[in-house]
């Protein structure tokens, strides 16, 4: 160890208090190694006087003696009090620029004691840091990390949270509104102070704390505020700024809240706001919000207790100028309310030019009972657009095969080929179906199936399952098959049916004779017997 | 207060007249003690006074006790520690341990010629104190 470092370890610990006035003469050094230790040593040191001689040097060191000296902060509470509620202009500014770069929470009832002062530009400076502070705590708050002076958040801000909340009793004769905001932020949703405040119209610091959460565009604010709509029972004033705010920092908070359903408080909130000022102007909301905002406040108007007319007039103004999201959004909206608007806007989103939002519209057809529907959604099945004709299908979902095969017994002819018709269109599983029950092991089902798919008007999908049942082992079904196939293409069926020519039954002969003679085809010729049919015959 | 003497004089007489008593003791034969007892009281009290002067770990506010207390860190003979006394003394240094945070205070230069003399001695100590 060097001397000069020994002599400034053994000044450090030494139990004479002569030490620190003779560390105070080293300061006159004013740079060099005994200048650097003089500092190192005195703020080792529990001496206030010693403190506030370094504080006043704070504005001419260099980045690495402030490093040292801040490593000596927590000696030094004493001085920068005595600093900043005594200090003179530049010493007062010294310790002002130390709080803020060391990050020192315990100094901010000091500040709050200083921003109460009505000494304006020294109050501004207190003001300023104290907001500073706060920031920084909940900064470390939110990320759950210690701060370097090494103490558990939490407890620092119920230190500093008590200190604000004593200057909110003392707001009458401070009149500080900024101090306010450092309380309204640090003291979160669920404060009781804050909540006792904005619940008590008479209370000194409502009007301004109801000013402050209209007016802050700071972060925390903002934050805030869409918190205490997500918590339990929000406080009518905090519906009612919600309610009024147009402004862009708080529309971009409120446009992130997140709709979740298994949200109740929030669900309950919003449904208790009767108008959500930013969707009252939905051209701005269409130049000037990125697609997700418009739908997210569309979702957020359709959640609220606003009147349907408000409603659907965001709908309308979106479906006609919005961004796809935020249609898909109106569309949805519209599904709660009934009325020729709100199905005047269900046709107008049928007729988008967006799949997604024609999809949406689909889906919500059928039960506003619109004349025209079932035509208009059995048309929109053809649709190349598939996610339009899977909704119409969707839509349609009661012309399923399993509906047609449990009705279809009961049913007379015309009705089974309306039926039939409907359900070989909107299920796409029903040529599948009728290929199973095609070669179901129950002649009934075999029999039925034909019928059913003769009222589908299926034949000329199910050709080459009807050329399998030319070979069923009852001739019944063999006729009725061969009869069927001249609805088929001739390049598809016609060795199928010339084989059944030869069948034992005369008619299924006749019935494929008939088919033959149906397609315009020869029954004489019989170059293309298939090996399968040839070996059935023998 | 006659009834006092009284019984005083009685409690003196008390051991007159056995076999082996010796000759009464008056004041004049407690001198030898005395000196003893305050011989004894002051060596004591320059003991802890010295104990004291070098007890370091003793909380108070003397400036020479720290200069003493720095001497002893930096393993200063006695005339050394004499001599940047001197020095101390004729720098007019508010705090004598001011020395050992001053190397320009080693400076023979405009020192007094007595201890100007001793340059060498000074420029010594102050490589070894900087």
């Amino acid at each position: 160890m060097k001397p000069l470092q020994r002599t400034i370890e053994a000044l450090s610990r030494s139990h004479n208090e002569a030490a620190a006035p003779t560390l105070m003469a080293g300061l006159v050094a004013g740079s060099g190694p005994v200048f650097d230790g003089a500092i190192t040593g005195l703020v080792s040191r529990r001496s206030k006087a010693g403190h506030l001689e370094v504080l006043r040097l704070w504005d001419r060191l260099m980045p690495e003696q402030k490093a040292l000296v801040e490593k000596g902060r927590h000696k030094m509470g004493g001085a920068l009090r005595e600093a900043l509620l005594e200090g003179e202009y530049q010493l007062f500014y010294n310790a002002l620029n130390f709080v803020e770069s060391s990050g020192d929470f315990d100094l901010i009832p000091t500040l709050v004691m200083v921003a109460e002062q009505p000494d304006g530009e020294r109050s501004h400076a207190a003001i300023e840091l104290t907001a500073k502070l706060v920031d920084q705590l909940l900064h470390w708050i939110d990320n759950n990390r210690e701060p370097i002076i090494g103490r558990d958040p939490a407890t620092i801000r119920y230190c500093v949270l008590e200190s604000l909340e004593r200057s909110v009793e003392r707001f009458r004769e401070h009149r500080r509104p900024e101090l306010l905001e450092s309380f309204i932020v640090l003291a979160g949703p669920h404060s009781g102070t804050l909540h006792n405040v904005l619940e008590t119209l008479h209370h000194p610091c409502h009007g301004s704390i109801v000013h402050t959460l209209t007016h802050s565009a700071s972060d925390r604010v903002l934050r805030l505020l869409t918190a205490m709509l997500e918590g339990k029972e929000a406080p009518q004033v905090i519906r009612n700024v919600i309610s009024k705010r147009s402004d862009r920092p708080f529309v971009e908070a409120l446009l992130a809240v997140s709709l979740d359903p298994a949200n109740a408080p929030l669900r309950r909130n919003l449904a208790r706001l009767r108008s959500i000022a930013c969707c009252e102007d939905p051209q701005t909301l269409c130049v000037q919000y990125s697609p997700y905002q418009q739908a997210a406040a569309m979702h957020l108007l359709a959640a609220s207790g606003a009147s349907d007319e408000q409603k659907l007039a965001l709908a309308e103004a979106l479906l006609k100028h919005g961004s796809v999201d935020s249609r898909i959004a109106a569309c949805e909206s519209l599904r709660s309310i009934g009325g020729q608007w709100a199905n005047r806007l269900v046709l107008l989103a049928l007729g988008d030019a967006d799949a997604a939002v024609k999809a949406t519209a689909i889906s919500q057809l059928r039960h506003r009972r619109i004349p025209g529907t079932m035509a208009k959604l059995m048309e929109l099945v053809d649709s190349p657009e598939e996610m339009v004709s899977s909704a119409a299908r969707e839509a349609l979902s009661e012309f399923s095969f399993e509906n047609f095969q449990s009705r279809f017994d009961l049913l007379d002819d015309e009705a089974r080929r309306e039926m039939g018709t409907r359900v070989a269109k909107v299920d796409l599983t029903a040529r599948a179906r009728l290929k199973q029950e095609l070669a179901s092991p129950a002649r009934r089902s075999r029999l039925r199936a034909l019928q059913m798919a003769a009222a589908m008007d299926m034949f000329p999908q199910l050709a080459d399952a009807l050329v399998e049942r030319l070979e069923d082992e009852d001739h019944l079904v063999r006729a009725a098959a061969a009869e069927a196939l001249k609805h088929c293409k001739p390049s598809d069926v016609r060795s199928g049916l010339l084989a059944a020519m030869e069948d034992k039954s005369v008619a299924v002969q006749n019935a494929a004779k008939s088919s033959l003679a149906a397609l315009g085809l020869d029954s004489t010729s019989r170059s293309t017997t298939t090996p399968m049919v040839a070996e059935a015959r023998s | 207060m006659s009834a006092l003497l009284a019984g005083r004089l009685l409690l003196a007489e008390i051991g007159d007249n056995f076999p082996q008593s010796g000759e009464r003791l008056g004041w004049s034969d407690l001198w030898a003690w005395g000196i003893a007892v305050v011989v004894g009281a002051v060596i004591a009290l320059v003991v802890v006074q010295i104990r004291q002067r070098n007890d370091m770990e003793q909380r108070c506010d003397n400036p020479w006790k720290l200069f003493r207390e720095l001497c002893q860190v930096h393993n200063l003979d006695r005339a050394s520690q004499r001599l940047l006394a001197q020095v101390a003394k004729a720098r007019r240094l508010p705090q004598p341990a001011q020395i050992f945070l001053t190397p320009s205070a080693l400076e023979p230069a405009d020192l007094p010629a007595g201890l100007r003399e001793r340059a060498d001695q000074l420029l010594r100590l102050r490589g070894r104190l900087f």
